[in-house]
Protein backbone atom coordinates (compact mmCIF):
# COMPACT_ATOMS: atom_id res chain seq x y z
CA UNK A 1 0.00 0.00 0.00
CA UNK A 2 2.67 2.30 0.15
CA UNK A 3 3.33 3.24 -3.01
CA UNK A 4 -0.68 4.20 -3.17
CA UNK A 5 -0.93 5.86 0.43
CA UNK A 6 2.07 8.05 -1.12
CA UNK A 7 0.04 9.06 -4.00
CA UNK A 8 -3.09 9.32 -2.28
CA UNK A 9 -1.52 11.38 0.27
CA UNK A 10 0.07 13.82 -2.41
CA UNK A 11 -3.59 14.14 -4.23
CA UNK A 12 -5.54 14.40 -1.37
CA UNK A 13 -3.10 17.20 0.45
CA UNK A 14 -3.12 18.93 -2.82
CA UNK A 15 -7.10 19.32 -3.02
CA UNK A 16 -6.95 20.24 0.41
CA UNK A 17 -4.88 23.02 -0.58
CA UNK A 18 -6.22 24.03 -3.99
CA UNK A 19 -10.07 24.14 -2.22
CA UNK A 20 -8.53 27.00 0.07
CA UNK A 21 -8.60 30.85 -0.49
CA UNK A 22 -7.99 33.27 1.67
CA UNK A 23 -10.85 35.46 3.00
CA UNK A 24 -10.47 38.38 1.89
CA UNK A 25 -6.97 38.93 0.84
CA UNK A 26 -7.09 42.97 0.70
CA UNK A 27 -8.29 43.56 4.12
CA UNK A 28 -5.79 40.94 5.42
CA UNK A 29 -3.28 42.67 4.08
CA UNK A 30 -3.83 46.13 5.22
CA UNK A 31 -4.58 44.16 8.72
CA UNK A 32 -0.79 43.60 8.17
CA UNK A 33 0.45 46.82 7.49
CA UNK A 34 -1.56 48.10 10.45
CA UNK A 35 0.11 45.67 12.48
CA UNK A 36 3.61 45.49 11.08
CA UNK A 37 3.59 49.75 12.00
CA UNK A 38 2.69 48.14 15.34
CA UNK A 39 5.46 46.45 15.90
CA UNK A 40 7.56 48.92 14.82
CA UNK A 41 6.37 51.39 17.44
CA UNK A 42 7.46 48.56 19.71
CA UNK A 43 10.66 48.49 18.28
CA UNK A 44 11.30 52.30 18.91
CA UNK A 45 9.48 51.95 22.33
CA UNK A 46 12.10 49.17 23.34
CA UNK A 47 15.10 51.31 21.80
CA UNK A 48 13.99 54.21 23.85
CA UNK A 49 13.61 52.27 26.94
CA UNK A 50 16.47 50.29 26.48
CA UNK A 51 18.43 53.72 26.46
CA UNK A 52 16.81 54.69 29.96
CA UNK A 53 17.11 51.22 31.38
CA UNK A 54 18.89 53.00 34.72
CA UNK A 55 16.43 55.52 34.50
CA UNK A 56 13.59 53.12 34.67
CA UNK A 57 14.79 51.39 37.13
CA UNK A 58 14.66 54.42 39.48
CA UNK A 59 11.44 55.43 38.79
CA UNK A 60 10.42 52.16 39.44
CA UNK A 61 11.45 52.38 43.21
CA UNK A 62 10.28 55.97 42.60
CA UNK A 63 7.05 54.71 42.33
CA UNK A 64 6.91 52.22 44.79
CA UNK A 65 7.83 54.52 47.35
CA UNK A 66 5.15 56.95 45.95
CA UNK A 67 2.38 54.30 46.15
CA UNK A 68 3.36 53.60 49.66
CA UNK A 69 2.95 57.21 50.76
CA UNK A 70 -0.39 57.28 49.34
CA UNK A 71 -1.33 54.33 51.06
CA UNK A 72 -4.34 55.05 53.47
CA UNK A 73 -3.40 55.61 57.13
CA UNK A 74 -5.88 52.90 59.59
CA UNK A 75 -9.25 53.87 60.07
CA UNK A 76 -12.27 52.49 60.21
CA UNK A 77 -14.27 54.79 58.41
CA UNK A 78 -14.51 53.83 54.57
CA UNK A 79 -16.82 55.09 51.99
CA UNK A 80 -17.27 54.63 48.30
CA UNK A 81 -16.59 58.34 47.41
CA UNK A 82 -17.01 57.82 43.29
CA UNK A 83 -18.56 54.61 41.62
CA UNK A 84 -17.54 54.95 37.60
CA UNK A 85 -19.88 53.32 35.23
CA UNK A 86 -17.05 50.99 32.87
CA UNK A 87 -17.47 48.23 30.21
CA UNK A 88 -19.39 44.76 30.47
CA UNK A 89 -18.18 42.46 33.30
CA UNK A 90 -15.08 44.45 34.55
CA UNK A 91 -12.38 42.16 36.13
CA UNK A 92 -8.68 43.38 36.88
CA UNK A 93 -7.42 46.69 37.19
CA UNK A 94 -4.30 48.76 37.71
CA UNK A 95 -3.87 52.27 39.13
CA UNK A 96 -0.67 54.24 37.38
CA UNK A 97 0.14 58.06 36.67
CA UNK A 98 -3.69 59.22 37.66
CA UNK A 99 -5.41 56.72 35.98
CA UNK A 100 -7.27 53.59 36.82
CA UNK A 101 -7.43 50.77 34.29
CA UNK A 102 -10.11 48.22 33.65
CA UNK A 103 -10.03 45.17 31.63
CA UNK A 104 -13.57 44.74 30.67
CA UNK A 105 -13.99 40.87 29.74
CA UNK A 106 -17.74 40.77 27.78
CA UNK A 107 -16.50 43.47 25.31
CA UNK A 108 -13.07 43.45 25.13
CA UNK A 109 -12.52 46.82 25.79
CA UNK A 110 -9.88 48.54 28.74
CA UNK A 111 -11.88 51.71 30.65
CA UNK A 112 -9.55 54.41 31.72
CA UNK A 113 -10.89 56.69 33.97
CA UNK A 114 -8.98 59.87 35.15
CA UNK A 115 -8.72 60.26 38.54
CA UNK A 116 -8.70 64.05 38.51
CA UNK A 117 -11.68 64.74 36.27
CA UNK A 118 -13.41 62.04 36.90
CA UNK A 119 -13.67 61.35 33.19
CA UNK A 120 -13.65 57.66 31.33
CA UNK A 121 -13.13 56.52 28.00
CA UNK A 122 -13.74 52.74 26.67
CA UNK A 123 -10.98 51.94 24.70
CA UNK A 124 -10.42 49.10 21.87
CA UNK A 125 -6.94 48.20 22.64
CA UNK A 126 -6.80 45.31 19.82
CA UNK A 127 -8.13 46.67 16.73
CA UNK A 128 -10.10 43.84 14.78
CA UNK A 129 -9.61 41.58 17.75
CA UNK A 130 -12.15 40.38 20.21
CA UNK A 131 -10.32 40.04 22.86
CA UNK A 132 -11.08 38.59 26.32
CA UNK A 133 -9.84 40.49 28.97
CA UNK A 134 -8.99 39.63 32.42
CA UNK A 135 -5.85 41.86 34.12
CA UNK A 136 -4.02 44.67 33.79
CA UNK A 137 -1.10 45.54 35.37
CA UNK A 138 1.11 48.66 34.86
CA UNK A 139 4.78 48.27 34.44
CA UNK A 140 7.78 50.08 32.56
CA UNK A 141 5.47 52.51 30.85
CA UNK A 142 3.28 49.98 29.25
CA UNK A 143 -0.15 48.19 30.55
CA UNK A 144 0.11 44.67 30.13
CA UNK A 145 -3.47 43.29 29.45
CA UNK A 146 -4.14 39.41 29.31
CA UNK A 147 -6.72 37.84 26.51
CA UNK A 148 -8.33 34.78 27.26
CA UNK A 149 -9.25 34.48 23.76
CA UNK A 150 -5.81 34.30 22.40
CA UNK A 151 -4.18 32.98 25.42
CA UNK A 152 -1.69 36.03 25.05
CA UNK A 153 -0.55 39.00 27.58
CA UNK A 154 -1.00 42.14 25.21
CA UNK A 155 1.38 45.06 25.96
CA UNK A 156 -0.75 48.35 25.84
CA UNK A 157 0.51 51.67 25.36
CA UNK A 158 -1.35 53.81 27.62
CA UNK A 159 -0.47 56.97 25.63
CA UNK A 160 -2.94 55.44 22.67
CA UNK A 161 -4.48 52.78 24.60
CA UNK A 162 -3.70 50.13 21.62
CA UNK A 163 -1.80 47.69 21.59
CA UNK A 164 1.95 46.60 20.47
CA UNK A 165 2.22 43.40 20.62
CA UNK A 166 0.47 40.04 21.90
CA UNK A 167 2.70 37.17 23.98
CA UNK A 168 1.67 33.80 23.98
CA UNK A 169 0.66 32.12 27.08
CA UNK A 170 -1.22 29.04 28.04
CA UNK A 171 -5.14 29.42 27.92
CA UNK A 172 -6.62 31.03 30.17
CA UNK A 173 -4.08 33.84 31.97
CA UNK A 174 -4.84 35.22 35.01
CA UNK A 175 -2.52 37.03 37.15
CA UNK A 176 0.24 38.97 35.78
CA UNK A 177 3.27 40.89 37.92
CA UNK A 178 6.93 42.56 37.28
CA UNK A 179 9.72 42.47 39.39
CA UNK A 180 11.16 45.30 37.91
CA UNK A 181 12.03 44.56 34.45
CA UNK A 182 11.03 40.57 34.36
CA UNK A 183 7.46 39.92 33.58
CA UNK A 184 5.78 36.99 34.95
CA UNK A 185 2.25 35.31 33.92
CA UNK A 186 0.46 33.15 35.13
CA UNK A 187 -1.94 30.62 33.30
CA UNK A 188 -3.50 27.51 32.91
CA UNK A 189 -1.39 23.94 31.34
CA UNK A 190 -2.05 20.43 31.16
CA UNK A 191 -0.32 20.26 34.85
CA UNK A 192 -2.75 22.02 36.37
CA UNK A 193 -1.14 25.36 35.71
CA UNK A 194 1.74 27.25 34.79
CA UNK A 195 4.26 30.84 35.59
CA UNK A 196 5.41 31.85 32.06
CA UNK A 197 8.43 34.72 32.41
CA UNK A 198 10.01 37.10 29.77
CA UNK A 199 12.71 36.57 28.44
CA UNK A 200 15.31 37.56 25.51
CA UNK A 201 15.08 34.67 22.82
CA UNK A 202 16.88 33.64 19.90
CA UNK A 203 14.42 30.71 18.59
CA UNK A 204 14.52 28.52 16.24
CA UNK A 205 12.54 30.39 13.75
CA UNK A 206 15.37 33.48 13.98
CA UNK A 207 12.29 35.44 15.28
CA UNK A 208 13.42 37.92 17.91
CA UNK A 209 9.89 38.92 19.21
CA UNK A 210 9.70 39.04 22.77
CA UNK A 211 8.11 35.73 24.08
CA UNK A 212 7.34 34.56 27.36
CA UNK A 213 8.45 30.92 28.69
CA UNK A 214 6.80 28.51 30.69
CA UNK A 215 9.47 28.41 33.93
CA UNK A 216 7.45 26.73 36.50
CA UNK A 217 4.24 24.55 37.16
CA UNK A 218 1.61 23.94 38.97
CA UNK A 219 -1.10 21.68 40.23
CA UNK A 220 -3.57 24.54 39.45
CA UNK A 221 -3.62 28.32 37.63
CA UNK A 222 -1.40 30.18 40.53
CA UNK A 223 -2.29 33.54 42.46
CA UNK A 224 0.62 35.90 41.60
CA UNK A 225 2.79 39.06 44.15
CA UNK A 226 5.65 40.35 43.61
CA UNK A 227 7.94 42.10 46.15
CA UNK A 228 10.99 43.24 45.18
CA UNK A 229 12.98 40.41 43.31
CA UNK A 230 10.46 37.98 44.74
CA UNK A 231 7.30 36.57 42.78
CA UNK A 232 5.08 34.50 45.23
CA UNK A 233 2.66 31.83 43.72
CA UNK A 234 -0.45 30.52 45.08
CA UNK A 235 -1.78 27.11 43.97
CA UNK A 236 -3.38 24.40 45.34
CA UNK A 237 -2.80 24.88 48.96
CA UNK A 238 0.87 25.74 48.45
CA UNK A 239 2.48 28.85 48.83
CA UNK A 240 5.81 29.29 46.74
CA UNK A 241 8.42 31.55 45.70
CA UNK A 242 10.01 32.17 42.43
CA UNK A 243 13.38 34.63 41.15
CA UNK A 244 14.91 34.93 38.48
CA UNK A 245 19.23 34.36 39.38
CA UNK A 246 21.33 35.97 37.37
CA UNK A 247 22.45 32.80 35.60
CA UNK A 248 19.06 33.48 33.98
CA UNK A 249 17.21 30.22 35.43
CA UNK A 250 14.00 30.56 37.87
CA UNK A 251 15.31 29.45 41.42
CA UNK A 252 11.74 27.82 43.27
CA UNK A 253 11.86 27.84 46.72
CA UNK A 254 10.41 24.56 48.52
CA UNK A 255 6.67 24.86 48.92
CA UNK A 256 4.85 25.99 51.84
CA UNK A 257 1.37 24.50 53.36
CA UNK A 258 -1.44 26.53 53.40
CA UNK A 259 -4.52 24.68 53.57
CA UNK A 260 -7.47 26.50 51.20
CA UNK A 261 -4.80 28.95 50.05
CA UNK A 262 -6.55 31.23 47.51
CA UNK A 263 -4.77 35.07 46.86
CA UNK A 264 -2.00 36.15 47.81
CA UNK A 265 -0.16 39.50 48.12
CA UNK A 266 2.95 40.66 49.20
CA UNK A 267 4.50 43.58 50.99
CA UNK A 268 7.69 44.68 53.25
CA UNK A 269 5.45 43.46 56.12
CA UNK A 270 4.86 39.64 55.01
CA UNK A 271 3.29 37.75 52.50
CA UNK A 272 -0.68 37.67 52.61
CA UNK A 273 -2.67 34.94 51.63
CA UNK A 274 -6.37 34.56 52.12
CA UNK A 275 -7.21 31.18 52.51
CA UNK A 276 -11.23 29.24 51.67
CA UNK A 277 -11.47 28.84 55.60
CA UNK A 278 -12.25 32.67 55.71
CA UNK A 279 -9.13 33.56 57.40
CA UNK A 280 -5.98 35.40 56.25
CA UNK A 281 -2.46 34.15 57.09
CA UNK A 282 0.37 36.12 57.22
CA UNK A 283 3.90 34.09 55.91
CA UNK A 284 7.81 35.79 57.09
CA UNK A 285 9.51 35.82 54.07
CA UNK A 286 12.36 35.55 55.57
CA UNK A 287 11.67 32.28 57.85
CA UNK A 288 9.30 30.50 55.45
CA UNK A 289 6.60 30.21 58.13
CA UNK A 290 3.50 31.24 58.73
CA UNK A 291 3.18 33.53 61.53
CA UNK A 292 -0.01 35.02 62.41
CA UNK A 293 -3.83 34.10 60.75
CA UNK A 294 -6.79 36.15 61.66
CA UNK A 295 -10.74 35.49 61.00
CA UNK A 296 -11.98 37.06 58.64
CA UNK A 297 -15.60 36.55 59.75
CA UNK A 298 -16.45 35.87 55.74
CA UNK A 299 -15.17 33.59 53.38
CA UNK A 300 -12.56 35.80 50.80
CA UNK A 301 -15.17 36.19 47.90
CA UNK A 302 -12.59 38.18 45.77
CA UNK A 303 -8.73 39.16 45.43
CA UNK A 304 -6.37 40.89 48.14
CA UNK A 305 -4.15 44.03 47.81
CA UNK A 306 -2.02 45.50 50.58
CA UNK A 307 -0.53 49.38 50.47
CA UNK A 308 1.24 50.57 53.08
CA UNK A 309 -1.75 51.28 55.69
CA UNK A 310 -3.71 48.06 55.87
CA UNK A 311 -4.33 45.08 54.09
CA UNK A 312 -7.47 44.93 51.87
CA UNK A 313 -9.72 41.49 50.88
CA UNK A 314 -12.72 41.52 48.73
CA UNK A 315 -15.14 39.17 50.89
CA UNK A 316 -18.69 37.14 50.26
CA UNK A 317 -20.42 36.54 47.66
CA UNK A 318 -22.31 38.13 44.89
CA UNK A 319 -25.35 40.65 46.50
CA UNK A 320 -23.29 40.42 49.70
CA UNK A 321 -19.59 41.60 49.10
CA UNK A 322 -17.95 43.33 51.68
CA UNK A 323 -14.58 45.23 51.39
CA UNK A 324 -12.32 44.35 54.31
CA UNK A 325 -9.73 46.26 56.08
CA UNK A 326 -7.01 44.25 58.35
CA UNK A 327 -4.38 46.16 60.19
CA UNK A 328 -1.54 44.55 58.99
CA UNK A 329 0.55 44.90 62.53
CA UNK A 330 -2.24 43.18 64.39
CA UNK A 331 -4.02 41.43 61.98
CA UNK A 332 -7.46 42.53 63.27
CA UNK A 333 -9.81 43.65 61.14
CA UNK A 334 -10.29 47.37 61.78
CA UNK A 335 -13.15 48.22 59.16
CA UNK A 336 -15.70 46.72 56.46
CA UNK A 337 -17.81 48.08 53.95
CA UNK A 338 -20.91 46.78 51.83
CA UNK A 339 -20.29 46.86 48.49
CA UNK A 340 -23.21 46.46 45.88
CA UNK A 341 -23.24 43.52 42.81
CA UNK A 342 -20.59 41.53 42.84
CA UNK A 343 -17.12 42.60 43.77
CA UNK A 344 -13.66 40.90 43.00
CA UNK A 345 -10.79 42.81 42.24
CA UNK A 346 -8.93 45.32 43.83
CA UNK A 347 -6.15 47.93 43.43
CA UNK A 348 -4.62 50.56 45.52
CA UNK A 349 -3.40 53.94 44.67
CA UNK A 350 -3.60 57.56 43.68
CA UNK A 351 -5.16 57.68 47.42
CA UNK A 352 -7.82 55.49 46.91
CA UNK A 353 -9.16 51.97 47.03
CA UNK A 354 -10.50 50.84 43.76
CA UNK A 355 -13.09 47.57 43.42
CA UNK A 356 -14.39 46.72 40.29
CA UNK A 357 -17.81 44.84 40.81
CA UNK A 358 -18.46 42.73 38.12
CA UNK A 359 -22.28 42.13 37.46
CA UNK A 360 -22.63 46.14 38.12
CA UNK A 361 -20.05 47.11 35.56
CA UNK A 362 -19.35 49.28 37.57
CA UNK A 363 -15.71 50.31 39.41
CA UNK A 364 -16.19 51.68 43.19
CA UNK A 365 -13.79 54.55 44.45
CA UNK A 366 -13.63 54.02 48.21
CA UNK A 367 -11.94 56.60 50.37
CA UNK A 368 -11.74 56.91 54.37
CA UNK A 369 -14.66 59.11 55.63
CA UNK A 370 -13.42 60.40 59.35
CA UNK B 1 9.53 43.24 27.59
CA UNK B 2 12.15 44.69 27.37
CA UNK B 3 14.19 43.38 24.70
CA UNK B 4 17.38 43.83 22.89
CA UNK B 5 17.22 45.25 19.52
CA UNK B 6 19.78 46.46 16.86
CA UNK B 7 19.44 49.28 14.65
CA UNK B 8 18.34 48.67 11.59
CA UNK B 9 17.06 50.01 8.58
CA UNK B 10 13.12 50.11 9.09
CA UNK B 11 12.19 51.03 5.21
CA UNK B 12 13.97 48.38 3.56
CA UNK B 13 12.47 45.88 6.23
CA UNK B 14 9.38 47.00 5.36
CA UNK B 15 9.40 46.45 1.68
CA UNK B 16 10.87 43.09 2.07
CA UNK B 17 8.17 41.96 4.31
CA UNK B 18 5.39 43.59 2.46
CA UNK B 19 6.53 41.84 -0.80
CA UNK B 20 7.02 38.28 1.19
CA UNK B 21 3.42 39.24 2.06
CA UNK B 22 2.43 39.40 -1.85
CA UNK B 23 3.86 36.40 -3.00
CA UNK B 24 3.76 34.63 -0.19
CA UNK B 25 0.51 34.83 1.46
CA UNK B 26 -2.04 32.71 -0.56
CA UNK B 27 0.48 29.57 -0.69
CA UNK B 28 1.55 29.74 3.06
CA UNK B 29 -2.10 30.38 4.33
CA UNK B 30 -2.51 27.03 2.31
CA UNK B 31 0.17 25.14 3.74
CA UNK B 32 -1.06 25.95 7.30
CA UNK B 33 -4.74 25.14 6.10
CA UNK B 34 -4.09 21.85 5.25
CA UNK B 35 -2.28 21.29 8.44
CA UNK B 36 -4.55 22.16 10.92
CA UNK B 37 -7.85 22.38 8.51
CA UNK B 38 -8.85 26.09 9.95
CA UNK B 39 -8.88 28.70 7.77
CA UNK B 40 -9.17 31.37 10.26
CA UNK B 41 -6.24 30.13 12.16
CA UNK B 42 -4.55 29.28 8.84
CA UNK B 43 -4.76 33.07 8.06
CA UNK B 44 -4.00 34.28 11.34
CA UNK B 45 -0.93 32.09 11.70
CA UNK B 46 0.68 33.18 8.24
CA UNK B 47 0.16 36.86 9.74
CA UNK B 48 1.85 36.33 12.80
CA UNK B 49 4.59 34.36 10.83
CA UNK B 50 5.08 37.67 8.72
CA UNK B 51 5.20 39.79 11.57
CA UNK B 52 8.00 37.06 13.07
CA UNK B 53 9.81 37.50 9.68
CA UNK B 54 9.64 41.42 10.12
CA UNK B 55 11.50 41.12 13.64
CA UNK B 56 13.80 38.54 12.10
CA UNK B 57 14.94 40.41 9.08
CA UNK B 58 18.32 41.16 10.16
CA UNK B 59 19.12 37.65 10.35
CA UNK B 60 18.18 36.94 6.94
CA UNK B 61 21.34 36.63 5.69
CA UNK B 62 19.98 36.09 1.94
CA UNK B 63 16.59 37.42 1.86
CA UNK B 64 15.87 35.36 -1.86
CA UNK B 65 15.52 32.76 1.24
CA UNK B 66 13.20 34.27 2.98
CA UNK B 67 10.49 32.08 1.62
CA UNK B 68 12.35 29.00 3.91
CA UNK B 69 12.48 31.34 6.73
CA UNK B 70 8.73 32.26 6.00
CA UNK B 71 7.72 28.56 5.81
CA UNK B 72 9.65 27.39 8.70
CA UNK B 73 7.55 29.86 11.24
CA UNK B 74 4.36 28.74 9.90
CA UNK B 75 5.28 25.13 10.27
CA UNK B 76 6.52 25.84 13.69
CA UNK B 77 3.36 28.42 14.56
CA UNK B 78 1.07 25.68 13.74
CA UNK B 79 2.50 23.06 15.76
CA UNK B 80 2.66 25.54 18.56
CA UNK B 81 -1.05 25.43 17.46
CA UNK B 82 -1.56 22.10 17.44
CA UNK B 83 -0.19 21.30 21.13
CA UNK B 84 -2.30 24.36 22.34
CA UNK B 85 -5.12 22.66 21.36
CA UNK B 86 -4.47 19.58 22.95
CA UNK B 87 -3.77 21.78 26.18
CA UNK B 88 -7.02 23.48 26.14
CA UNK B 89 -8.76 20.31 25.32
CA UNK B 90 -7.04 18.95 28.43
CA UNK B 91 -7.98 21.82 30.77
CA UNK B 92 -11.01 22.01 29.12
CA UNK B 93 -11.16 25.38 27.33
CA UNK B 94 -12.22 25.19 24.07
CA UNK B 95 -11.59 27.26 21.66
CA UNK B 96 -13.72 28.59 19.23
CA UNK B 97 -13.49 26.47 16.00
CA UNK B 98 -14.57 27.79 12.28
CA UNK B 99 -16.70 25.59 10.61
CA UNK B 100 -14.66 23.82 7.78
CA UNK B 101 -14.04 24.94 4.38
CA UNK B 102 -14.35 21.37 2.80
CA UNK B 103 -17.78 20.51 1.39
CA UNK B 104 -19.37 18.49 4.08
CA UNK B 105 -21.36 16.25 1.52
CA UNK B 106 -17.85 15.37 -0.04
CA UNK B 107 -17.49 12.14 1.75
CA UNK B 108 -14.71 10.98 -0.55
CA UNK B 109 -11.06 9.36 -0.27
CA UNK B 110 -9.71 12.50 -0.02
CA UNK B 111 -11.42 14.06 2.55
CA UNK B 112 -10.91 10.69 4.38
CA UNK B 113 -7.37 10.94 4.34
CA UNK B 114 -7.21 14.77 4.93
CA UNK B 115 -8.93 13.85 8.10
CA UNK B 116 -6.49 11.32 9.28
CA UNK B 117 -3.83 13.31 8.68
CA UNK B 118 -4.90 16.08 10.59
CA UNK B 119 -5.21 13.03 13.01
CA UNK B 120 -1.44 12.70 13.41
CA UNK B 121 0.77 14.22 16.45
CA UNK B 122 2.22 17.73 15.41
CA UNK B 123 5.68 16.46 14.17
CA UNK B 124 4.11 13.84 12.34
CA UNK B 125 1.67 16.17 10.47
CA UNK B 126 4.04 18.20 9.38
CA UNK B 127 6.72 16.06 7.89
CA UNK B 128 3.95 14.09 6.28
CA UNK B 129 2.06 18.16 4.92
CA UNK B 130 5.84 18.78 4.02
CA UNK B 131 6.54 15.67 2.43
CA UNK B 132 3.04 15.35 0.23
CA UNK B 133 1.65 18.46 0.03
CA UNK B 134 5.27 20.84 -0.42
CA UNK B 135 6.84 17.98 -2.11
CA UNK B 136 10.00 18.91 -0.13
CA UNK B 137 12.87 16.52 0.26
CA UNK B 138 13.80 14.95 3.60
CA UNK B 139 16.67 17.44 3.92
CA UNK B 140 14.47 20.69 3.80
CA UNK B 141 11.71 19.35 6.20
CA UNK B 142 14.62 18.32 8.93
CA UNK B 143 16.00 21.66 8.03
CA UNK B 144 12.56 23.26 9.08
CA UNK B 145 12.06 21.40 12.00
CA UNK B 146 15.22 21.39 12.78
CA UNK B 147 15.73 17.85 13.47
CA UNK B 148 18.29 14.87 11.54
CA UNK B 149 16.92 13.40 8.67
CA UNK B 150 17.14 10.05 10.25
CA UNK B 151 14.33 11.64 12.29
CA UNK B 152 12.08 13.15 9.17
CA UNK B 153 12.35 9.08 8.18
CA UNK B 154 11.28 7.84 11.15
CA UNK B 155 8.69 10.30 11.87
CA UNK B 156 6.97 9.85 7.97
CA UNK B 157 7.44 5.97 8.45
CA UNK B 158 4.93 6.20 11.76
CA UNK B 159 2.78 8.15 10.22
CA UNK B 160 2.45 6.20 7.30
CA UNK B 161 1.98 3.05 9.17
CA UNK B 162 -0.47 4.83 11.49
CA UNK B 163 -2.65 6.42 8.41
CA UNK B 164 -2.48 2.86 7.22
CA UNK B 165 -4.06 1.74 9.94
CA UNK B 166 -6.59 4.13 9.87
CA UNK B 167 -7.30 4.36 6.82
CA UNK B 168 -7.65 0.70 6.21
CA UNK B 169 -10.40 1.01 9.25
CA UNK B 170 -12.53 3.73 8.00
CA UNK B 171 -12.35 3.15 4.07
CA UNK B 172 -13.07 -0.44 4.30
CA UNK B 173 -15.70 0.30 6.74
CA UNK B 174 -17.76 1.92 4.96
CA UNK B 175 -18.95 4.46 7.33
CA UNK B 176 -17.02 7.15 8.57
Amino acid sequence: MSTDLDALLAQSLRAAGGAFTPANRAEARRRFVRRLRRRRLVHTAEAVALAGAAALAGLFVARTASVQREGLPPSAGLAVTQTYAVGADPRGLAVADGRVWVANHADGTLTRVDVRSGRTADLDFLPGGEPRPGTVVESQGFLFVTDAASATVVPVDPASGSAVTQLNVGPDPGDVVSTGRPLWAASADPAGGAVYLDAPTSDAEGSDAPELKAVATFAARPELAAWGEIVWASAAGRVTSLRLLDSGKVDRAPAIEVPGARDVAADAGGIWVVTDSRSIVRIDPATRRIVAEADLGLAPGGRVAVDRAAVWVVAGSDGAGQLVRVDPRSLRVVGRLALEGGPFHIATGAGAVWVTDESGNSLYRIERRD
Amino acid sequence: VIVTRRPEPTADRDRGVTTLFDRYYDPMCRLAFVILGDAAVAEEIVMEALLRTFRGWTRIRNPEHADAYLRRAVVNLCRSRIRRKAIEARVGVLAPRSAPLWDAEARDTQRVVWEAVRGLPPRQRACVVLRYYEDLPEREIAEILECSVGTVKSQLAKARSRLERVLEETLSGGER
